[in-house]
């Protein structure tokens, strides 16, 4: 066949799949606008993003405990998500023996595709009976046991993606910076830290992601209760959780139904605000 | 500049990340052991089929009300029907962002929107899905299949994109100078050199797919069903497991907990062992 005709036919139909693509993602995005902002018909946004009581029989639409659950748990998890997985990071990209790494490769791949249902399992049968009977923190379900869970959900997605990045550090600036005479923290510390920081960022946005928006992990160990923590051992509930335990008991089209799109779009916010955070942080380590 | 100190230094880090990183492994090491050690007890066949003849089971002539068998195939299914729908769409239209897609307006505002959904929660596509199963045909394996297919887009053409982006560009310049048209190139040049990457992409999306709950909750998924038909509604594995864990009425039936977590986790890695020999094996052929 022409060769011509073979290309415009090609690049048509890829097109043609594009333009599907997107068709899907701004008719979700459509779809929960529509449904988000009919809620506030019916309750003022003041009172839907400020509102520290959530209880329908009463008409109170407050989500603000269930705003600052996410927001805690976010940085209760980067706090121990962070250091650990770049430490493994680091021992993986410098200082495993090669047979050894390659194992340690292979179990964190397994453990980035097994579902967030038996993280969730294993933390409510086994973290928090742990926190409940040899801890004596009641009721166990907590927003530390949600931390931990999501911790070690998101650590085989940030460090193989830093490994990647530290792998790729150019020899010459390694090599340059160890005959120099560095010890080789140093040469960690003054070259391959430096030069992966847009990596590091990436892998921890992507890996930030999957944690806000994890549910069922988080519903199995956070306890749920919709209020705001006082300590990181009081029961919390998240967005996604929320939005969870809501929907099943909802009417089709009333205040909760709206609510929950509205949640929802609290949640698309977060991410958003994530995201422009990153690329602030990106932009600044690239002008130095 | 070594002195004495940063020697000392290099040795508390280092033993510091030994420590985290042993640390890990061993955690993750000792939650299998205590799945796996939960699980023999109620790993016989009659977990798998009831009390009904295997044989007649695999044959479709008896139906088993106790057995997981149900559920294993319902897995099966849908992640396979999800992949089906997703894959040609996902792969094309990441090519159509790494090889024709230019800095202007609307393919920006393309990638940015794929972004945000690739971090939406599970939850918001099982909302989707469930207003299109009210309107159509009910919740089934179809509805639940698209639903999924919707979720798991984005990642597939994050995937496809950045394993397309990431090849060196000389032979994409190679292939163009010595007079291939731009199907050719990505045909027979770019496609199977970024097939391995291609392939973790799907990996992560089958994942997804096979694990998730909140999707498979509103669409398709029921405590029992004996068949997988299109327009029934099946039985997941996954979903399985969160009722067995939230609403089990007795310790013995926790143990069926267990029993559903380690097949699970054993029917991911065998799929995702049986991707990274293939992966192994082209990656093989490539070398030059």
């Amino acid at each position: 066949m022409n060769k011509k005709i073979q290309d415009l036919i090609t690049a048509y139909i890829i097109k043609i799949n594009s333009i599907i693509s997107i068709f899907i993602c701004g008719a979700i995005l459509i779809f929960l606008l529509l449904n988000g902002l009919m809620l506030f018909k019916y309750v003022s946004p003041i009172d839907f993003i400020f509102g520290s009581i959530w209880n329908i029989n009463k008409g109170y639409y407050g989500i603000l405990p269930m705003i600052i659950g996410t927001i805690l748990l976010t940085i209760l998890t980067l706090i121990m998500a962070v250091p650990i997985s770049l430490s493994c990071a680091i021992y993986l990209s410098e200082l495993a023996p090669f047979k050894l790494k390659y194992v340690f490769e292979i179990i964190l791949e397994t453990l980035t595709v097994i579902p967030s249902v038996i993280y969730g399992f294993v933390g409510s049968v086994l973290l928090v009976p742990i926190l409940r009977n040899d801890f004596n923190i009641n009721p166990g379900y907590s927003l530390f046991a949600a931390s931990v869970v999501l911790t070690i959900m998101i650590l085989p997605t940030i460090t193989l993606l830093s490994k990647d990045t530290f792998q790729s550090v150019p020899v010459e600036l390694k090599e340059g910076s160890l005959s120099l005479g560095s010890t080789k923290w140093q040469m960690i510390k003054g070259i391959i830290l430096p030069h992966s920081i847009n990596g590091i960022l990436s892998s921890i946005l992507l890996g930030l992601s999957r944690a806000i928006g994890e549910t069922m992990a988080v519903v199995m160990v956070s306890g749920n209760w919709a209020i705001i923590p006082k300590s990181i051992f009081d029961p919390i509930r998240t967005l996604p959780s929320h939005i969870i335990l809501n929907i099943k008991e909802c009417a089709y089209n009333s205040i909760v139904y709206y609510a929950m799109f509205a949640t929802s779009l609290f949640i698309v916010l977060f991410i958003v605000v994530l995201v422009i955070i990153v690329e602030y942080l990106k932009n600044k380590e690239e002008c130095k | 500049m070594v002195n004495k100190y940063s020697k000392i230094e290099e040795k508390l880090i280092f033993f510091l990340i030994n420590t985290i990183m042993w640390g890990i492994f061993s955690t993750i090491a000792v939650v299998f052991i205590y799945l796996f050690i939960n699980s023999i007890g109620v790993l016989n066949i009659n977990f798998f089929f009831g009390e009904v003849n295997p044989l007649d089971v695999i044959f479709g002539i008896k139906p088993t009300y106790d057995g997981i068998w149900n559920a294993i195939l319902g897995t099966l299914s849908i992640v396979i029907l999800s992949l089906i729908f997703s894959t040609p769409i996902g792969i094309l239209g990441g090519i159509y962002l790494s090889e024709y897609s230019k800095n202007n307006l609307i393919d920006n505002l393309i990638k940015i929107s794929i972004n945000l959904l690739a971090g939406l929660p599970s939850i918001i596509f099982g909302l989707f899905g469930y207003i299109i199963a009210v309107k159509t045909f009910g919740p089934c394996l179809l509805v639940g299949a698209l639903s999924l297919s919707i979720m798991v887009l984005p990642l597939i053409l994050k995937g496809t994109e950045e394993s397309f982006n990431s090849l060196p560009k000389t032979y994409k310049f190679s292939s163009y100078a010595i007079g291939a048209s731009k199907w050719e190139t990505i045909r027979y040049v770019l496609f199977p050199m970024a097939l391995p990457n291609l392939l973790s992409g799907l990996t992560l999306a089958m994942g997804r797919c096979a694990g998730d709950v909140a999707v498979v909750m509103f669409t398709a998924a029921s405590i029992y069903s004996p068949s997988i038909g299109l327009f029934d509604r099946i039985e997941t594995l996954p979903f399985s497991l969160y009722i067995f864990a939230m609403e089990s009425p007795s310790p013995d039936s926790l143990n069926n907990a267990y029993g559903i977590a380690i097949i699970l986790i054993l029917l991911i890695s065998f799929l995702f062992v049986c991707v990274k020999l293939f992966k192994i094996k082209k990656l093989s052929k490539l070398t030059y």
